[in-house]
């Protein structure tokens, strides 16, 4: 891909996902929002790998992978308090029930949490979960398990039928 | 459902305007500089084959030529096309040429400025040149020389004052070797031509 306005197309098309993707990892919107510069700025330097009809995958892949890189970083780990102010996010949300199952999906731990975004967000498959987190599909599968069981738990089983 | 309510969720988090116009803005200004940097680059290519296979450009001026020189902008027309100017304060040639004085047509060289049509194919080589001469009506005398192999032709103009003086010259050459030495034959044209400085 060598068009410009193709780039700024993606990123028009993208940019919320790749948001909602690194707020889910990162639960700190400002980090969120250096990802998404990040992740296309990454994919500017590597247009020569966009291959058509596989862009999503590959802006998921470089936000997932960027996301891991900061979770490991030395800053991140020695911050004192992670800045959850994912609450402003949501100021125009309907209804406390929203907000309920925000905070449960959010208060899940990190590995539980991108695989419920991935697969009940984006929509993609076991298979393609594992590929994006270099891990088995049966793990996947365990981590989905386990995260709709605390989701059950801390929904107070209001939701256990529909997940 | 409990995954369209997740769904919905998420549909409702959005990036900050303030901060989708920055990133856009900061992502067209890196894919903007991306394309003039590759495009220099392949301006600097070019012109570095330009170097390598290509022939030396060159323009020297060789007197200030001031005599009699009073006021305004003189400016004269070269056989090849180049403009020679001299104000009180500078004095200027172009390089290289808009009209190439020589032409070869079925292995033979031919000298073409000037109405000319000349076949000088034995005349010039390696090491030899032919040469041209015109005065204009000013008394202003340029001499054209041309030389080196039919496949290896270059030339250069030189352009003296009605006292004999050169003033300037200008032309194209293959240098023949990676020191930019000038081919013989303009070191001889140089050498002879010399007597007029």
């Amino acid at each position: 891909m060598n068009d410009s306005h193709e780039i700024i197309k993606l990123y028009d098309t993208y940019k919320n996902k790749v948001y909602r993707l690194a707020l889910s990892y990162l639960k700190n919107t400002q980090d969120a929002e250096d990802v998404v510069q990040v992740v296309f700025l990454k994919l500017i330097d590597n247009r020569a790998n966009i291959i058509h009809g596989k862009e999503q995958a590959l802006i998921t892949q470089i936000t997932i992978n960027h996301c891991k890189d900061i979770l490991r970083s030395f800053w991140r780990k020695n911050k004192t308090e992670l800045n959850f102010d994912i609450s402003s996010e949501s100021e125009d949300f309907e209804n406390d029930e929203q907000q309920i199952i925000l905070n449960a999906v959010i208060g899940l731990s990190t590995k539980y949490r991108i695989a419920v975004y991935l697969h009940y967000y984006d929509g993609y498959t076991f298979s393609e979960i594992a590929k994006f987190l270099n891990i088995s599909p049966s793990a996947v599968s365990m981590r989905i398990h386990r995260a709709r069981k605390i989701l059950k738990k801390e929904l107070g089983g209001l939701y256990y039928d529909e997940l | 459902m409990m995954n369209s309510k997740i769904k919905q969720i998420f549909d409702e988090i959005k990036l900050s305007d303030e901060r989708d116009v920055e990133i856009k803005a900061l992502l067209t200004a890196k894919l903007y500089e991306n394309e003039n940097k590759n495009k220099n680059e392949m301006e600097n290519l070019i012109m570095i084959k330009q170097k390598k296979y290509r022939v030396l450009l060159i323009a020297t001026i060789l007197s200030l030529g001031l005599v009699g020189f009073t006021f305004g902008t003189q400016a004269i027309k070269l056989l090849t096309g180049v403009n020679y100017e001299r104000g009180k304060n500078f004095t200027s040639i172009e390089m290289g040429y808009e009209n190439e004085p020589f032409e070869i047509r079925e292995d033979k060289v031919f000298f073409v400025l000037n109405e000319e049509n000349i076949d000088i194919t034995n005349q010039i080589s390696e090491d030899d040149y032919y040469k041209y001469e015109y005065t204009d009506e000013n008394g202003y005398k340029q001499i054209v020389i041309i030389g080196g192999s039919i496949e290896d032709v270059g030339f250069n103009i030189y352009l003296f004052d009605n006292n004999g003086i050169s003033l300037a010259s200008s032309g194209q050459y293959n240098p023949i070797d990676d020191n930019m030495t000038a081919p013989i034959w303009i070191q001889k044209a140089d050498s002879e031509l010399n007597k007029f400085r």
